[in-house]
């Protein structure tokens, strides 16, 4: 276990993610699939924050300071700010899937073509 | 423990990227929904063995447990979809979306085993070391400044960054990021209120 598999793991998620987000045409699996890439964006954000060195500790600092070992957890704040942002993010889509589903008795986005010239 | 670690972190990747590779290919859309949980579940799992449990336990907390259920309630309520895709993706898409999947996946595992990335645990000294995994006190050096070395002094000594993130990352989020944590309260409340005004029952007029 080491950055790179750790990034090759994230790459192929997120890989799969796009791929149902290009392929599916159902509202509620393409936000799942969105969902799927945030979480590899996760995973590559963690493991860079695990694996490699914030530039202030670089170089055999002669000090350490509480401010330049917390930029090692940059990663980690990234992670839960990604977390929190996705949940706003899927609950607004899935109210708007409800209410495009109330309207037009489906949820194939390939159909919802109002705004077509 | 090496090897048991990489034994781990293989059997959770797996379970991850299998789970996934499931939700977007799955016709019966609730299936794709406990797939989901599975996948974010296994993605905690691998946070746990990069040394982030708070991360992991959110990633349990807010995907498992909350996203998964409103996805469900969705897929309930949204009743006659749960027979899947009735349109079939056209066999375009599904070649062109594969080719696309693949060629991400090469240029980014390229990129990421042909960098020379800084190894953390090669690259920082004993007592930096000492701070990020293991355990620290805090003197205060001859310019008063407080600066932090390595201890084992088990009456004074206080868990590294890794071995205790939730605390730093407490400080952290109060501190460095308390503008964008108020943002990201604001962003929730606007979601919150714009899901319920969007599913709200029009009154009738």
């Amino acid at each position: 276990m080491n950055l790179e598999n750790v990034l090759l793991v994230s790459a192929i998620i997120f890989a799969i993610g796009l791929y149902g987000a290009m392929t599916r045409r159902n509202a509620i699996i393409l936000l799942m699939s969105i969902e799927l890439m945030f979480n590899a964006v996760n995973i590559a954000a963690v493991g860079f924050s695990r694996y490699t060195v914030p530039t202030a500790l670089s170089g055999d600092p002669i000090a350490v300071t509480s401010d330049m070992v917390q930029s090692a957890l940059s990663g980690h704040i990234f992670a839960l700010f990604i977390i929190a942002a996705a949940a706003a993010e899927v609950a607004l889509g899935l109210a708007l899937v409800i209410a495009i589903y109330r309207q037009r008795e489906t949820a194939d986005v390939s159909e919802l073509d109002t705004l077509r010239g | 423990m090496d090897g048991t670690i990489d034994v781990v972190f293989w059997i959770m990747s797996a379970g991850a990227i299998g789970a996934a590779l499931l939700v977007v290919t799955v016709k019966d859309v609730f299936r794709a929904a406990l797939a989901l949980a599975g996948s974010f579940l296994a993605v905690a799992g691998i946070f746990f063995l990069l040394q982030a449990e708070f991360v992991a336990v959110a990633q349990i907390l807010v995907y498992v447990g909350a996203i998964s259920i409103i996805v469900a309630f969705a897929i309930l309520l949204t009743r006659d979809m749960g027979q899947g895709n009735q349109t079939q993706s056209s066999r375009f898409l599904v070649v062109g979306g594969g080719v696309m999947a693949a060629l991400f996946v090469l240029v980014a595992g390229f990129v990421a085993y042909d960098t020379a990335w800084s190894d953390r645990d090669a690259a920082l000294n004993d007592n930096t070391m000492a701070v990020l995994n293991g355990q620290y006190e805090e003197v205060t050096d001859a310019s008063g400044d407080i600066i932090l070395i390595a201890s084992t002094d088990t009456d004074v000594a206080m868990n590294g960054v890794f071995s205790d993130s939730t605390g730093w990352l407490g400080g952290l989020l109060v501190r460095d990021y308390v503008l964008a944590l108020q943002v990201l309260g604001v962003l929730l409340l606007a979601a919150i209120i714009g899901s319920i005004a969007l599913v709200r029952e029009q009154a009738a007029k």
